[in-house]
């Protein structure tokens, strides 16, 4: 009787053991596989980075050229305009008109707003309350358009005639091109009366700042950016 | 007496197997979770395609500029490069919205539902015509709909929008800027039609309307004329920056 038992110990170790050598096996090649594919993954996303990273630098060269290029273009203007008075009434114009159609980077004294989601937003039970959507960014944009900023960019996108304001998420689309929290809106014109336009009482600070976080600084300069592709049929 | 023990022996052995199995399973899995990396991945793509449009923009700008060049180096009078500056003029004007553009595109109206009698029995109260009124919120969402699904000009009422159009309530009326416009509105949009009216579709414009009763007809164009911007602006503060920035 005891042998019996004693056999049937043995058995039972014997078989544990098998079962967990099965077992081992097979959860080891699976797990070579998933390695290899997240290798693999890795290895895309290396590349990706790679990729965009070559891309930056490359487009950031390209910005620098076509900079270079205004600035070349701008100086046989004015030298037509020296020569010619003509020449420099023109100029003026279209000086203006750059501006205004946003294809030249533009400074001037301004403020800067920032939008952030609320730090409420985690903790709140109503989330939606708690974060930046389009329409507010929309509400500020308006808001100092009225105040009668001259340029406006959001997230270094500069606002032209046609640009529209998109949120996805937690990103914004300005002009199509995405970028995420937080958003800052850079206006040029009166410091003053840009502020004071969004700091009215019942105003657009105070119906947004229970919400999100926002803050307002005024600068002596600020610049934007310039629109970029106003050659190709413009869709934002 | 055998035959039953060995039976056990056997049940024992196949229990002891599975136990052992199951074990070695739950301390793999527990022990190191597969990573998921497919989602940043995706989001590297598309900031590759958003790096991508740059350099092609970048590319026909430039291209643009060393025309201009071209064209200015070449000139053989005076006469000749103001005519290439008077161009560039009208170009950049048009982009700016100073210039009336005309091509094909939408026209929009919003207007009250009309009252029909028939529907309305005495336990539903009737809506008040008009009664409902369209705030400058909801102009501004129409109008950047219109923008975001590729319209190259806008208007409402005749009042061309351009990059430092403002439309708000000024107590009871909608201002663009500083001209007042009454209902019913009427916008106009340059652009591809079947695009632009897909996307009211899709957008839900006609449900959202609704709600402050008012009815939204939109209609195809092959030939819309949308005037220029007449909002006089001076520019006081802003100026070309010169010297390369750090942006």
């Amino acid at each position: 009787m005891t042998r019996r038992s004693k056999f049937q110990i043995y058995l039972t170790i014997v078989t544990f053991s098998t079962g967990f050598l099965v077992a081992t096996s097979i959860e080891t090649t699976k797990l070579m596989r998933t390695e290899k594919m997240n290798n693999q993954l890795f290895q895309q996303e290396t590349q990706l980075t790679d990729r965009i990273l070559s891309e930056k630098e490359q487009n950031r060269h390209l910005e620098n050229q076509l900079i270079d290029l205004q600035r070349q273009v701008g100086k046989v203007e004015e030298a037509m305009a020296a020569r010619k008075e003509e020449a420099a009434d023109i100029l003026g114009q279209l000086e203006a008109a750059r501006m205004q159609a946003g294809v030249v980077a533009v400074e001037g004294p301004g403020i800067v707003v920032t939008m952030q989601d609320s730090q409420h937003a985690s903790t709140s039970a109503d989330i939606t309350n708690y974060i930046v959507h389009e329409h507010d960014v929309r509400l500020v944009v308006n808001e100092l358009r009225a105040a009668g900023a001259e340029a406006i960019s959001i997230n270094g996108q500069r606002l032209v005639s046609n640009s529209s304001i998109r949120c996805v998420g937690p990103t914004i689309i300005v002009n199509g091109i995405k970028s995420a929290a937080p958003f800052v809106v850079s206006a040029i014109g009166d410091p003053g009366t840009l502020e004071g336009a969004l700091s009215l009482p019942g105003g657009v600070l105070q119906s947004l700042q229970d919400f999100v976080q926002i803050d307002v600084a005024k600068h002596a300069t600020v610049q934007l950016p310039a629109f970029v592709g106003d050659a190709k049929s413009k869709h934002s | 007496m055998l035959q039953k023990s060995r039976k056990i022996t056997f049940i024992l052995a196949i229990i002891s197997a599975i136990i052992g199995v199951m074990l070695t399973v739950q301390l793999r899995s527990s022990l190191d979770p597969v990573h998921k990396e497919s989602r940043s991945i995706a989001e590297l793509r598309a900031s590759l395609q958003k790096e991508l449009e740059k350099h092609k923009n970048l590319l026909a700008d430039i291209s643009k500029y060393n025309q201009l060049y071209y064209q200015y180096e070449t000139s053989l009078s005076e006469d000749e490069s103001l005519s290439v500056m008077r161009e560039e003029l009208a170009r950049n004007r048009k982009m700016a919205g100073m210039v009336g553009v005309e091509g094909p595109g939408i026209a929009i109206s919003i207007v009250d539902v009309e009252f029909d009698e028939s529907i309305v029995d005495e336990h539903m109260s009737a809506p008040v015509v008009g009664g409902y009124s369209i705030d400058d919120e909801d102009l501004r969402w129409l109008v950047n709909i219109l923008f975001a699904n590729g319209a190259q000009a806008v208007s409402i009422n005749g009042h061309r929008l351009i990059s430092t159009t403002a439309i708000r309530n000024v107590g009871d009326v909608i201002q663009i800027d500083t001209r007042t416009i009454q209902p019913p509105y009427e916008m106009k949009a340059l652009g591809e039609p079947e695009v632009l009216l897909s996307a009211l579709k899709l957008e839900g414009v006609e449900e959202y309307f609704q709600l402050s009763n008012k009815h939204v007809l939109a209609e195809k164009r092959d030939k819309l004329i949308i005037p220029a911007n007449r909002e006089e602006r001076s520019i006081r503060f802003m100026k070309p920056v010169k010297e390369k920035g750090d942006s």
